[in-house]
Formats: structure tokens, C-alpha cells, sequence
């Protein structure tokens, strides 16, 4: 039912990833940020969800909020670099994505997608903006070809970040978000003149 | 693990992959079945192509290459359509596993050849019936 709003993300598991990725702190805040998508309602929720599910120790995710509010420009590592990169590539491929699931005869093709990457900022402890998309529904054609020229730059960015990655976790990851978007572009519709 | 150690358990997975989709090739139809028959063909000789690299790898490393094993447990469900699809999605996702390890435990040009592994095998999963997945290769970050 692609007109149903999709599930609002659960950012209470963003600390299954402490471990893996310690020192790895998203500074990244998508904070006025005009590329949201239309999915679900607007919330700023940074520690409740909706779907039950269990959440993870406050005092995990405390503690990686509080690194992650500490880190300034300055203090930045090379990784911490490389993933506020990604989530910018992240956010604006979402908005690209919020756009194109405007048009009807393309929006249960781009969902699965939006979930994805959604997913991939949680993973990465960035923060999620869901502002209403402006303008109007773009012509399927346009918005598929969009969405693939944003979707191949996000990808060029995954692999480049995942070679230069200093922690071989986070290098994992990045690989591994490059390969969901090979999988996802293989199976999105071409379109006519895309 | 050394990456040494990790090419080494790359190459084993290799090893193994070419003999399941040797095997998986063998039960199935070029006429009857040719959309699977292409598929694992070309699966099969991705796997070949990419063992004997490491092999080369290896021993460049001054290394001994792992020998194939003398036997691997054939998958079930092979004498279906549908479970040949589903032992050749089975054996592709656990070498995109593979070879996600392997991007996590190397550096610089071999780390770049093991994405590139990674998203080819996530590519060929598809030909396998496969669904886009969210981590492919990382399946424990999927469902949290």
C-alpha cells in the first residue's frame, strides 16, 4: 500500500552498532534541512518509538549522544569525516527519494529504497528530518532519472569512504551500503527516456 | 586474522563456490531451464575467475594457497527448480558475508578489490531470486 506512511524509524537501535564501530560518531545533523521525504509525519523523536520495538540501554545511547555532541569540527577523526560525508550524500538522496515517491506511478518502486537508506542513517547515528517535500509530483520519468543519477553518486561515495576508511568496521559498513544500492538500482524501473 | 588469513578463508569460500554451482549447473536444464542455467554459469565462472586470483594472491604473499576440500555437503533441495534458486541465493549470500570480512580486515587496493567483490555479489544475488536487502553481506545489522 504504497500510500500508507511507512513506520517512523526506531533510532533507539542506533547503539547496535557501539560496539562495532566505537569511536565512530555521526555529527551529522540534518537540522533545517529541506530534503526530508514525505513518508511520515514530522517528528524529532531522539529516543521513543511507535512499533514496540525493545529500545537499547539509555545509558549506550546517552553516552553516544553525549560524544557526539562534544565532537566540534576541530576534533573530528578521519572516520567521523567520512560518515558525516555519507549522511550528507544520505540526506540528500532521501530528499531526492521524498520527491520522487510524489509521483504515484513510481512511489512503491522508491519506497523500499527510502526505508533502506533511512536504515543506513540510523546505522550511522545520523539524525533523520521528515519536512514536507515543496513542489509538486515531477513526472515519473524525471523523477527515476533523478533518483538514479543521486542513488550512482551516493554509491561512488560509499565505495570511496569505504576504501579510506581508517576502522575496518566502518569500512565494512560502507561497503555493505554500497552493495544495497547496486542491489536496489538493479531492480528500479528504467523508465522511458531515463 | 591476519590478511593473510583472511584471503585464505576467502579462498576456501571460493573453493567451495565453485563446486556448488558446478554441481548446481549439473542438475539443471540449459533448455528447460535457461534463465537459471545462464545465471549459474556465470556465477560459476565469477567464483573460478576470482579463486584463481587469490590463488595468485596467496602465493605472491609467500603464502600456501588452501586446497579446495575433497568433498563439501551438497546443499538440499536439489531436485527442484525453485530449491537449486534457493541453494544458489544461500551460497551468494554467504560469500557477499565472505567477502564483507574481507573489506573489513584489509587496506588499500586489496580492501577496494573486496568491495568490488562485495557488490558483485550482491548484484548476482538477484539473478538468484533475491530481493534488495539493506546490508547485504552484514545480515546482522538488518533487523535491528
Amino acid at each position: 500500500m504504497p500510500d500508507r506512511p511507512l513506520a517512523p524509524p526506531v533510532l533507539g537501535r542506533r547503539a547496535a552498532l557501539c560496539a562495532p564501530l566505537a569511536g565512530l560518531d555521526a555529527t551529522v545533523l540534518a537540522t533545517g534541512c529541506e530534503t526530508g521525504d514525505d513518508i511520515a509525519p514530522s517528528t524529532s523523536s531522539t529516543s521513543s518509538t511507535s512499533s514496540g520495538s525493545p529500545s537499547t540501554s539509555p545509558t549506550t545511547a546517552d553516552a553516544t549522544a553525549s560524544a557526539t555532541a562534544s565532537a566540534t569540527e576541530d576534533q573530528r577523526s578521519p572516520d567521523q569525516v567520512l560518515v558525516d560525508d555519507v549522511l550528507a550524500g544520505l540526506t540528500a538522496a532521501l530528499g531526492v527519494l521524498g520527491q520522487a515517491r510524489k509521483s504515484r506511478e513510481i512511489r512503491a518502486e522508491v519506497t523500499p529504497l527510502i526505508k533502506a537508506h533511512r536504515r543506513h542513517v540510523e546505522v550511522l547515528e545520523g539524525e533523520l528530518t521528515r519536512e514536507p517535500q515543496p513542489g509538486p509530483a515531477p513526472a515519473a520519468a524525471v523523477a527515476l532519472r533523478l533518483v538514479r543519477r543521486q542513488e550512482r553518486d551516493l554509491h561512488a561515495t560509499l565505495v570511496d569512504a569505504a576504501g579510506r576508511a581508517e576502522s575496518g568496521a566502518l569500512a565494512r559498513l560502507l561497503a555493505s551500503m554500497s552493495a544495497s544500492i547496486t542491489q536496489h538500482l538493479s531492480v528500479l524501473p528504467t523508465g522511458a527516456d531515463s | 586474522m591476519t590478511e593473510l588469513e583472511l584471503l585464505q578463508t576467502t579462498l576456501e569460500a571460493e573453493h567451495a563456490a565453485v563446486y556448488v554451482y558446478g554441481l548446481l549447473g549439473s542438475r539443471t536444464s540449459q533448455a528447460g531451464e535457461p534463465e537459471l542455467y545462464a545465471a549459474l554459469r556465470a556465477a560459476y565462472e565469477a567464483h573460478r575467475e576470482h579463486r584463481d586470483t587469490l590463488i595468485g594472491e596467496i602465493a605472491g604473499m609467500d603464502g600456501v594457497p588452501a586446497p579446495a576440500a575433497s568433498a563439501y555437503a551438497a546443499p538440499a533441495g536439489l531436485d527442484t527448480t525453485d530449491g537449486r534458486y534457493a541453494a544458489a541465493l544461500e551460497l551468494e549470500r554467504a560469500c557477499a558475508v565472505t567477502y564483507a570480512a574481507l573489506v573489513g580486515g584489509t587496506t588499500g587496493e586489496r580492501r577496494g578489490a573486496a568491495i568490488d567483490l562485495l557488490n558483485e555479489s550482491a548484484a548476482r544475488e538477484l539473478s538468484f531470486r533475491g530481493t534488495p536487502e539493506i546490508f547485504p553481506g552484514a545480515d546482522e545489522l538488518a533487523d535491528r
